[in-house]
């Protein structure tokens, strides 16, 4: 019985062409599951320290999940590791579509890339083979013709199969730091400024034909407990969407937070996809709202009617589904009689809410636009918010804002300035790399680096250094998402100590009561039903103990390929111990599953460490802590006591200072690896 | 023509995931709205001329809505 992995690595150096399929050993896979985990082994192992991670010694990896394509549901997601140019440590971004299991049936658990190609180049694998191809021609196309392109061009030369592409755009090419990698028609890897990096390799795409079969141990197990998963999910009648505002509004108003149910969310979610959560969010206070100032009462029901699920759902012709996913919260619309996909939550909120615009056409188009150069939703709402806020405040120079409206709820103006900011033009060159370094550009020693190519805002006008440091909204220089830790503080936890910062996929109080690992992991809290809202800001033993099982959860969730959304139906309905066990073959606790999840996330926490990251450093920006509190609206009198909340997880998982001690490194087997790099 | 076999999709079992399209080596499975049914789309062959048989897409499927049947070349 062959566990779900293939045991091989597909390893490019386009410095040299050469292509290698490398075998890894199964211990790798014991100790790392696979996905991000293997990721994280092969560029800890491989990649030397202090490399620049947009040059030559810098390595990209693909990595689908230990679990993709053995007949388990959720594991169609995949994930692009690397180090951050964005944050200059680990770096990620996961993405579903359909990739994750085409890498698999090339017969790769993984396909790395290094080194820089002369000229522009894709990699095209199929069951006979990996050849680099010559790009020239598709240089500066957007990432979706890009995927036309190759997928025309591989049928004409008489390929059956309908490969699976991924494609940097204009973005992506220019070296933005917030630039991704997409596929599927508009599917984005979005964080970390992955795109970056396989622009600086000048490799335009990945073409992936293989149809070779993905081993399992025992497909029929995996598919009996994906079977009654499949059974056991109960529906929810859901109510008009008008009344899940209203939802939001009682969320904001009750003493307690509840506990949810993955079962009424996943509901919302197959019906109305993320966007089920718009205004639910910005009622209830976890949408951020006027670059993190303002509350729902800037934002009121007049404004946010505009992003109502019903009004995004009108938009869409079909629902989406990643490979292997019951749930399929995506949905496939037409922007200017082209398909693509609709905005997810994460975008419609920050370009929407972030900026207090009310014109929903307009976030279809920015989103169309945005998968096309590939550039980051999250990361540029927030630059376009930071921008807005400055000129409001009047400290952007006259001179560079030229005819620009920018001006809170212009979506005019937030679209004019987004086509700049992927022509890298004008202002545009001053945001084109996120806020943190927009930051820099525009404070006062950043003068000159302003100038980067194209104008730039000249010396004229008040300067802008101070205002533009408190406007950047980041974590260790990645924008924060669409979530505000002072309605859940588990997001500002996870944002500071995750080793690749700023994002908001790793925990938080709600994520963790959907879990349910208390159901299977002895010593897991059980969070109440009800809970009194302050609890949340306390941090103490149990609280840091939910926090570093979120986070040894969901990394060892990213080892085996999993979408966030299917851990939210919790892990025990999931079966995602017992399918681990049957798709490997191996007979293994749900505690010494999780403990491999803390190994991958130790693991990344050295390589970013090795990178000179000081985790005490890394502080998400202080209006997003409530550093001072807000004075009115959702939220109002919070601040949340990070400095307190890091400490109880760094001491919990063994990090003493962010640092993982000897102890944890030797009870992980981590002690041989730490120190060393570069074969 | 001589007998082949051919998937039948169960769509009351199915729940959309597509892996059956994707794994189909030919790509011969159209994932397919219908009026009335929903947003969820679901597998068809397309056309049932390219299959080759393989059952790949009943390996794929993770809640066993793909039964493969012994059918005549016409199907
Ligand atoms: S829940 Fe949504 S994002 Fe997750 S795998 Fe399914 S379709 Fe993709
Ligand atoms: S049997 Fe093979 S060729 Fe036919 S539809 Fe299924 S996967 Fe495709
Ligand atoms: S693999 Fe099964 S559940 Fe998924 S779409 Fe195909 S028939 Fe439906």
């Amino acid at each position: 019985m062959a566990a779900s992995y293939t045991g091989k690595v597909l390893t490019v150096d386009l410095g040299t062409g050469k292509i290698e399929a490398e075998s890894v050993p199964d211990e790798v896979y014991e100790r790392f599951i696979g996905g991000l985990g293997l990721g994280a082994w092969w560029l800890y192992t491989r990649m030397p320290a202090g490399a620049d991670p947009l040059g030559s010694e810098a390595v990209l990896g693909f990595v689908p999940g230990l679990l993709t394509g053995s007949g388990s549901l959720f594991t169609g997601r995949w994930m692009a590791v690397c180090k951050s140019p964005l944050t200059g440590g680990w770096g990620d971004a996961n993405c579903g579509g359909t990739l994750a299991p085409a890498i698999k049936r090339c017969g790769f658990d993984a396909i790395f890339v290094r080194g820089v190609s002369e000229k522009p180049v894709y990699l095209e694998v199929g069951n006979s083979g990996a050849v680099l191809r010559d790009a020239s021609a598709l240089w500066g196309l957007d990432a979706m013709e890009t995927e036309e392109n190759l997928v025309a061009a591989f049928g004409a030369a008489g390929g059956k199969k309908r490969p699976s592409v991924a494609a940097i755009g204009p973005a992506g090419e220019s070296r933005s730091l917030i630039s991704g990698i997409v596929t599927d028609g508009g599917r984005i890897a979005a964080r970390s400024g992955v795109g970056a990096v396989m622009g600086s390799k000048r490799l335009k795409a990945l073409v992936l034909a293989g149809t070779k079969p993905i081993p399992c141990a025992d497909r029929a197990a995996v598919k009996a407990n994906s079977l009654a998963f499949a059974r056991s999910v109960r529906d929810f009648p859901l109510p008009p969407t008008g009344l899940l505002r209203l939802g939001g509004v009682l969320l904001r108003k009750l003493p307690w937070n509840l506990r949810f149910d993955g079962f009424l969310f996943g509901a919302v979610l197959g019906r109305l996809g993320t966007a089920g959560m718009n205004r639910l969010s910005v009622e209830w206070g976890d949408a951020p709202l006027k670059n993190w100032r303002g509350s729902e009462r800037d934002y009121p029901a007049r404004a946010s009617r505009a992003i109502d699920p019903a009004r995004v759902l009108e938009r869409q012709e079909r629902a989406y589904h990643c490979y292997s996913c019951p749930t399929g919260c995506g949905g496939l619309c037409r922007v200017d009689g082209r398909e693509t996909h609709k905005p997810e939550y994460e975008t419609v909120l920050a370009l929407s809410g972030l900026l207090l615009c009310d014109d929903l056409e307009a976030v279809f188009r920015m989103n169309d636009a945005m998968n096309r150069a590939g550039i980051d939703t999250i990361s540029a709402g927030a630059s376009i918010a930071m921008a807005i806020e400055l000129a409001e405040a009047g400290v952007l120079p006259k001179k560079a804002l030229g005819d620009l409206d920018l001006r809170w709820g212009s979506a005019a103006g937030a679209e004019a300035l987004l086509r700049l900011m992927i022509a890298r033009e004008g202002l545009g060159a001053v945001f084109a790399d996120g806020v943190r370094q927009a930051a820099l550009r525009l404070g006062p020693a950043g003068g000159q680096a302003a100038g980067a190519p194209g104008a730039a805002p000249g010396p004229a006008g008040p300067a802008p250094g101070a205002a533009a440091l408190e406007a950047a909204v980041h974590s260790g220089g990645q924008e924060l998402a669409m979530h505000d830790p002072r309605n859940d503080p588990g997001f500002a936890l996870h944002a500071a100590v995750d080793p690749a910062p700023g994002k908001h996929t790793v925990g938080c109080r709600l994520y963790y009561g959907m879990f349910r690992l208390w159901t299977r992991v002895p010593g897991a809290p059980k969070p109440p039903l009800l809970e009194r809202k302050d609890r949340a800001f306390e941090s103490g033993p149990e609280s840091a103990r939910a926090a570093v099982l979120s986070s040894d959860f969901i990394s060892l969730f990213n080892g085996a390929g999993l979408c966030l959304f299917g851990s939210l139906y919790g892990a025990d309905r999931l079966r995602f111990f017992e399918t681990l066990d049957a798709a490997t073959g191996w007979r293994r606790s749900p505690a010494d599953y999780l403990e491999a999840g803390r190994r991958i996330q130790t693991l990344r926490q050295l390589f970013s460490l090795r990178e000179g990251i000081e985790p005490k450093d890394v502080v998400p920006s202080a209006r997003a802590l409530g550093r001072p509190p807000k004075e009115a609206g959702a939220n109002r009198g919070r601040s949340v006591p990070l400095e307190a909340l890091a400490r109880g997880y760094w001491e919990e998982i063994g990090w003493p200072e962010g640092r993982p001690s000897p102890a944890t490194l030797a009870r992980l087997g981590l002690a041989e690896l730490e120190g060393r790099h570069g074969r | 023509m001589a007998a082949r076999r051919l998937p039948r999709f169960d769509h009351r079992a199915c729940v959309s995931c597509a892996a059956c399209a994707e794994d189909c080596p030919v790509s011969c499975i159209a994932m397919e709205t219908a009026p009335g049914r929903g947003p969820h789309a679901k597998p068809r062959l397309s056309p049932a001329s390219a299959c080759v048989g393989c059952g790949a897409c009943g390996r794929a499927c993770p809640v066993s809505a793909v039964a493969m049947c012994d059918t005549d070349g016409e199907a």
